[in-house]
């Protein structure tokens, strides 16, 4: 019965293997989906670890948490560097980590901070930066870049580059009379460091020395990179600063009063809370995501449903062949049941092979365009679910045209007229 | 040089707490009234309190994510406090209306956006806060709080 099966499928194969397709497809969209998610959630909940609190401007607690951590948009205003001291010489502090932000260099973020970023940020499961070349930057006009940056421009130690004014990818004003020395590379962490270049919080004062007016220096009136050395400088201001606590029991009360703080608008957020309201966002444009899906998959299913449907009509002939060789008419929907069960399993098979097809082409580009790192696992339990759900929904379509040509095949007998 | 030199010392009173552990079968169910008597100033107790070091307890609340197993997708570390979201007509939670639970096995993040019933032993330990000061004479001050190592979190009905 196998092989009247496949031949009676084979003489139709030009059907059977549009609907396949159209099972795979929506498959692949269904599991690609739920991957992708992950993958977001995954890279933005794996970028801070260890922080209780992220101090900057007042402004949005998300927005806050964007541009400090993920170096999305910007910062409404910095904050002095009189009120960063107080709260680090806070008695309830264990570390902080000052970051200054603005300035970039081909599309990429710089950041300007200190040593102890280097020692105190977490990521991942509380996972220290590690330098994979060179070492931290210890003059005022060194940098320490990320991996991907490193990779991208082909950097390696000790080559000379052109940190630009702003944040664009293309840039009017550059730094281009101080440039800068990389000094180390870091190991590849998945988060935005890897897209982040390092410089002192003094190199970024440096820059800037003599851009009081908001745009560079007149030919002849710029400082020379030896002037600068001469110069004392500090920064005056800083983007935003993260905090380590001594006992998590104090973020409450800290955060409480740095958003009351009275020398300048600050405000201060728990990554973990900030993270949560972004779910609460990101889980409305899943649901409306994952309803699509299971209706593009519905749409496939039902596809093959018509497929064999109208395909009665045509193998009216066929049925009664089968019928006059003393098939009955359970044999007949039997055949019809097994075929959409094969139809949905094949399509099944195909879209997972589709799926990690995709995957495997598209994890270096996303990683590479957008910072997006979509592990790939085999499918978990919940997809396991799914799929059989989708065997279920198949089976149930060929239960229609089972029955319809179970009744026909009574009804016609043998009698059917060319 | 940075003029603070801070150390953080966390003396847990674990010396009945561990003897404790495994033998208690019982869960104590306790509210937050009960936990105020706690003095995190000075670390007086009454003896209410202090039968419940090493015990295991049960403790409605909404949780603070803090630290979670891979990114925040699964919570290991967080706050219990007994009110959601900050109110900012009154002062924060004082430490003891805050309790610092530390889970034994993460759990799924979604699970603690809602009230949960949180159980596990108590712990009571003072954190040694040295503070910086311009003469040079350094000042200590302690505060006392609450640690849960939860074992179970459950959804609050």
């Amino acid at each position: 019965m196998i092989n009247l099966f496949v031949r009676s499928l084979w003489n139709r194969r030009s059907t059977a293997v549009l609907t396949i397709f159209s099972i795979s497809i929506s498959v692949t969209l269904l599991l690609g989906v739920e991957n992708i998610r992950q993958g977001v959630r995954g890279s933005f909940s794996s970028a801070v670890s260890g922080t209780d609190i992220i101090v900057g401007a007042r402004g949005g607690s998300l927005q806050l948490l964007l541009y400090s951590i993920f170096r999305i948009g910007n910062a409404p205003n910095n904050l002095s560097w009189e009120s960063y001291n107080d709260f680090l010489n806070d008695k309830r502090v264990k570390w902080t980590i000052p970051i200054s932000l603005g300035d970039s260099h081909r599309g990429y973020r710089v950041i300007g901070t200190n040593q102890d970023y280097f020692k105190y940020f977490r990521y991942g499961s509380k996972k220290k930066l590690e330098f994979a070349k060179g070492e931290s930057f210890s003059k005022i006009f060194d940098t320490v870049i990320g991996s991907e940056v490193a990779i991208k421009f082909n950097y390696k130690v000790n080559e000379k580059i052109i940190i630009a004014h702003g944040t664009g990818k293309k840039s009017f004003l550059k730094h281009d009379d101080r440039p800068f020395k990389v000094v180390g590379i870091l190991e590849p962490t998945g988060t935005p460091v890897d897209q982040s270049l390092h410089v002192s919080l003094v190199g970024i004062t440096a820059m800037h020395i003599d851009w009081k007016s908001g745009a560079p220096p007149m030919e002849g009136e710029n400082l020379s990179v030896e002037d600068i050395f001469k110069l004392d400088l500090k920064p005056g201001a800083i983007t935003s600063f993260l905090i380590g606590l001594k006992s998590k029991i104090h973020a409450f009360g800290l955060q409480r009063e740095i958003n009351s703080y009275k020398e300048e608008p600050l405000s201060a957020i728990m990554p973990g809370v900030a993270l949560q309201e972004l779910w609460t966002i990101l889980r409305t444009a899943e649901i409306g995501l994952r309803i699509v899906t299971w209706f593009v998959l519905f749409a496939g299913l039902l596809g093959m449903m018509t497929a064999l449907l109208s395909g009665l009509n045509e193998r009216r002939r066929e049925m009664a062949i089968l019928r006059s060789v003393g098939a009955g008419p359970g044999t007949i929907s039997f055949l019809l049941i097994f075929e959409a069960t094969f139809l949905s399993l094949a399509g099944i098979l195909f879209g997972l092979l589709l799926l990690y097809i995709t995957l495997f082409v598209s994890q270096p580009l996303l990683e590479a365009y957008f910072g997006l790192f979509i592990p790939i696992n085999p499918p978990s339990f919940q997809d396991l679910i799914i799929l059989i759900v989708i065997i279920l929904i198949g089976i149930l379509m060929g239960l229609i045209p089972a029955f319809r040509a179970y009744r026909q095949s009574l009804s016609d007998g043998m009698t059917t007229r060319l | 040089m940075r003029n603070i030199l801070i150390i953080f010392l966390f003396f847990s009173l674990l010396t009945n707490s561990s003897l404790a552990f495994g033998l208690n079968l019982e869960t104590k169910l306790v509210t937050w009234s009960d936990l105020r008597k706690l003095n995190y100033k000075t670390g007086e107790m009454p003896e209410s309190i202090r039968q419940l070091i090493g015990k295991s307890i049960k403790i409605p609340g909404f949780a603070v994510p803090l630290e979670g197993e891979d990114g925040f997708e699964y919570v290991k570390e967080f706050l219990l406090v007994p009110t959601y979201g900050a109110c900012i007509h009154v002062p924060p939670p004082p430490p003891n209306q805050v309790i610092h639970v530390i889970l034994d096995e993460p759990v799924y993040f979604e699970k603690l956006m809602y009230a949960v019933w949180v159980s596990g032993i108590v712990e009571i330990g003072e954190y040694f806060l040295e503070a910086p000061s311009d003469s040079g004479v350094q000042t200590y001050d302690t505060e006392t709080s609450y640690l849960l190592r939860g074992q179970k979190v459950e959804e609050y009905d």
